[in-house]
């Protein structure tokens, strides 16, 4: 099977903040 | 581009039979054997590899540690006592930084820790392999993170769940020695929040995230360094020195955006307070790495201050502070601290930790007839070595393992961070 799209357990949202793989806040564009 | 992540050898060990003595012939039980053999095999001639895919290497490690949970365990349904079978066989294995002198156990759970550490050491050589190419698109970034967290997992499973079930001493120093682990577990997590802090700079995060980050990244790199300090500088003051070059980088990284986040809420004085010490201490990473290129010992030779992740920080922080100094003269006024701002900002975003992970369930082939086909009496007193220290000392040295070269991008990478990981 292909890697998953996103780490195993990572959060989407932290804090009531969206957050990409890394943990880090999504920027908006 | 240059190295960037050190790594330490793999581990060596000697080659395993499994010809189990059985009670009756049974085609089933005769096939665990083969199987365990093969899968050892298979798997011992990936790990050398770090270009290999985790696709490819997932799937044995995941096939032998099947079949060697029926060497440690019962079978389901039997009771939950250690299998019969975890003392039949000798298993000789060396740790990472102690050189080619193994360390022999008559124990399969002695074999277990030392095959996930040897894996975690895989999936640490190939992020690292990833990290070098010329090219490295968001989702190969992706799997550097990846890869470091897995390793990190996969070593905190072996020491927290198994290491303290060995029956016999630790050797000081071996990768089952806490200090050690520790190491390893900080070193893997603090590589894996590097690539998060050069996805931060790259997106343009603001300076307050990227600083707190940088200073987690610090802490971690010093928890490592600090862990094997005591242990032989000779063997070990190569890898210390290049935890210690990290620590140091990443307190400048963090000085640095703190900073910058200073700067832009008007602290003009304590602004500059921090760049002079992200100065000092950016001067002191590029010492401990003509250190680092100086201390022979075990493990690749990286040149950090060769990367251009390293080297755009120099002039970020002159240009900053000679900004900051030159709007204090015109606009602030402001008193600089004598001594340098307490870096308190507690990270919320982008902390990494490791990779939960467990055994695979037991492979099929152990069921209650299987096991019961095997002869404890017969397994227990076959192999002379297991008892004699001299039988041990005749068999002599393992050889170090010959590991595959990966290829290394001797070009800048073209983007903000300068990292390679982007």
């Amino acid at each position: 099977p292909n890697a998953p799209e996103k780490e195993p357990g990572a959060e989407t949202v932290k804090d009531g903040m969206p957050v990409d793989e890394f943990g880090l806040p999504q920027m908006t564009s | 581009m240059a190295h960037w992540f050190h790594r330490n050898p793999l581990k060596a060990t000697a080659q395993v039979k499994f010809d189990l003595k059985l009670v009756a012939s049974d085609s089933q039980t005769i096939k665990i054997c083969s199987d365990l053999r093969q899968a050892r095999l298979r798997l011992l001639e990936l790990l050398p590899d770090a270009n290999h895919e985790i696709d490819v290497v997932e799937p044995a490690l995941t096939l032998y540690l099947a079949l060697l949970r029926g060497l440690i365990e019962v079978p389901e349904g039997q009771s939950s006592d250690w299998s019969k079978l975890r003392h039949a066989i000798r298993f000789r294995w060396t740790h990472s930084v102690l050189g080619n002198p193994p360390e022999s156990q008559v124990d399969a759970v002695f074999e277990l820790v030392s095959v996930l550490q040897n894996a975690a050491f895989w999936y640490m050589k190939h992020a690292s392999k990833i990290s070098a190419q010329e090219e490295v698109s968001m989702d190969e970034a992706k799997l550097v993170h990846r890869s470091l967290r897995r390793g990190a997992g996969l070593l905190k499973y072996a020491q927290e769940e198994w290491v303290d079930k060995l029956l016999e001493t630790t050797p000081v120093g071996s990768d089952n020695d806490p200090r050690v682990h520790t190491a390893y577990l900080n070193q893997a997590t603090a590589e894996a929040q590097e690539v998060t802090i050069a996805r931060a700079i790259e997106l343009k995060h603001n300076a307050g995230l990227i600083s707190a980050l940088a200073n987690e990244t610090f802490k971690l790199f010093t928890t490592a360094a600090d862990a094997i300090s005591s242990l032989e500088e000779k063997k070990f003051g190569h890898w210390t020195n290049y935890l210690r070059l990290k620590a140091a980088f990443y307190a400048a990284y963090a000085y640095n955006y703190a900073g910058q986040n200073m700067l832009n809420q008007d602290k003009c004085g304590e602004a500059i307070r921090a760049l002079q010490e992200a100065k000092k201490k950016y001067e002191e990473a590029g010492e401990l790495c003509k250190e680092y290129a100086k201390t022979k010992g075990p493990g690749t030779q990286v040149k950090p201050e060769k990367h251009e992740f390293f080297r755009r920080l120099a002039p970020i922080i002159a240009r900053t502070l000679e900004k900051c100094e030159r709007e204090n003269g015109m606009i602030y006024h402001q008193k600089i601290p004598f001594d340098p701002p307490v870096l308190e900002l507690k990270a919320t975003y982008g902390l990494v930790s490791p990779d939960d992970y467990t055994l695979p369930p037991a492979a099929p082939l152990w069921t209650p007839v299987t096991y019961s086909a095997f002869d404890l009496m017969k397994n227990l007193a076959e192999d002379p070595s297991a008892n004699s220290k001299a039988a041990q000392k005749a068999e002599g040295d393992l050889p170090p393992v010959k590991e595959a070269a990966i290829h290394e991008t001797t070009k800048d990478h073209k983007n903000t961070s300068g990292c390679s990981v982007m």
